[in-house]
């Protein structure tokens, strides 16, 4: 269960950090401290997290290794993704869940990160929600 | 406790969809227990994410207390309270918010309840009971199951998947911390329970059950 669990976690941190190619010389995204900032309806919310050696490793990889990954962790949800691209420094995939979809078009740097992720439910209208993100420093 | 109310009232000035055919829906009625300077602060932010978001579709009562006593957890039952625990966090105090009015929702809908909580012990034939894992009976584990992911559905479709999911996160380390794992790791399994049984609010096969000896 705690590894469910853990793949979870990781996925919903690469739903904000994976990055593209061009930056893999550099890193796609720091390990460190991160503050994200996401937007819905003029509504902002900002959370930090603590992104480790361990979960980097899955946001650095190759396009490859990058897709495997969002397909662990959708497939422990019971989701697929679909669609996933890597154009320039922008990625973007869509994950297919049993009555909804949720997609992410994100462009990143190592240090910050922004995109539009959009979460449709069956049936009702699409949420979209900007998000930003930003390496503040070392993990605390 | 004295009996201290201060009154606020909001008058929703646009039904949700699930309300579209009715009349418009009453005014909600807010109290609070003691007047103090953190409950005027909740009931201001309540009432400005009441604004924001058209939260109709998740409201089924209409009077709701603030209390800010230390000791207070927020609950259903009889009336719907609230704590002044989120004040710096709207997206965990309009979550609760939801979550309680759902427990009314199920209420209201007693018999569809008891049917998918019947499916929800086959799938989990042991639920946690007590703080911080599960809730205070193994029934209320089962309903807390259904409210949960209606919850998490609904901040779903207020905020998105990512916020929502940061809430759940919240709360899998706070409280009822197995019935929210639940919700990411068995999600797939609840959810077609709770549709079956038509316990979506403002899916078109929702209606209250046809029980005369219903509470409402």
């Amino acid at each position: 269960m705690k590894k469910v669990y853990g793949t979870v976690l990781l996925s919903a941190i690469a739903l904000t950090l994976t990055s593209t190619p061009s930056l893999q010389a550099a890193e796609r995204a720091n390990v460190g401290q991160w503050e994200f900032t996401s937007t819905v309806d003029g509504a902002a919310k900002t959370r930090t997290y603590c992104i480790t050696p361990t979960q980097v490793k899955g946001i650095n990889g190759d396009a490859q290794a990058d897709q495997a990954f969002l397909e662990k962790g959708a497939a422990a949800r019971h989701c697929t993704i679909k669609d996933f691209k890597l154009e320039g420094n922008t990625l973007s995939y869509t994950q297919v869940c049993a009555g909804y979809t949720f997609s992410d078009r994100t462009t990143y740097s190592g240090d910050s990160s922004e995109g539009v992720l959009t979460t449709k439910m069956d049936g009702k209208a699409a949420v979209v929600t900007h998000m930003k993100g930003r390496r503040l420093g070392a993990c605390k | 406790m004295k009996a201290f109310w201060m009154l606020g009232t909001l008058l929703l000035s646009a039904a949700g969809p699930a309300l579209r055919a009715q009349a418009p829906p009453a005014p909600i009625e807010i109290k609070l227990a003691h007047g103090d300077a953190a409950e005027t602060q909740t009931r201001d932010q309540l009432l400005r994410l009441l604004r924001t978001y058209d939260l109709n579709p998740w409201i089924f009562t209409r009077t709701l207390i603030i209390d800010s006593s230390p000791r207070t957890v927020p609950h259903s039952h009889p009336v719907l309270t609230l704590s002044t625990r989120h004040i710096k966090d709207d997206d965990l105090l309009l979550s609760t918010f939801v979550h309680e009015n759902l427990h009314h929702f199920l209420v209201q809908n007693r018999e569809k309840t008891e049917a998918a909580k019947k499916e929800l012990h086959a799938v989990f034939p042991k639920v946690p009971v007590g703080y911080p894992d599960g809730a205070d009976s193994e029934d209320s584990g089962y309903e807390h199951l259904i409210v949960c992911y209606l919850e998490y559905r609904a901040d779903k479709e207020i905020w998105g998947e990512q916020r929502a999911f940061q809430a759940v996160q919240f709360w899998m380390s706070d409280h009822y911390r197995w019935i929210y794992r639940q919700l990411l790791e068995a999600g797939y399994q609840i959810g077609p329970i709770v549709q079956k049984n038509g316990l979506i609010p403002g899916a078109p096969s929702e209606k209250p059950a046809a029980n005369p000896h219903s509470s409402q």
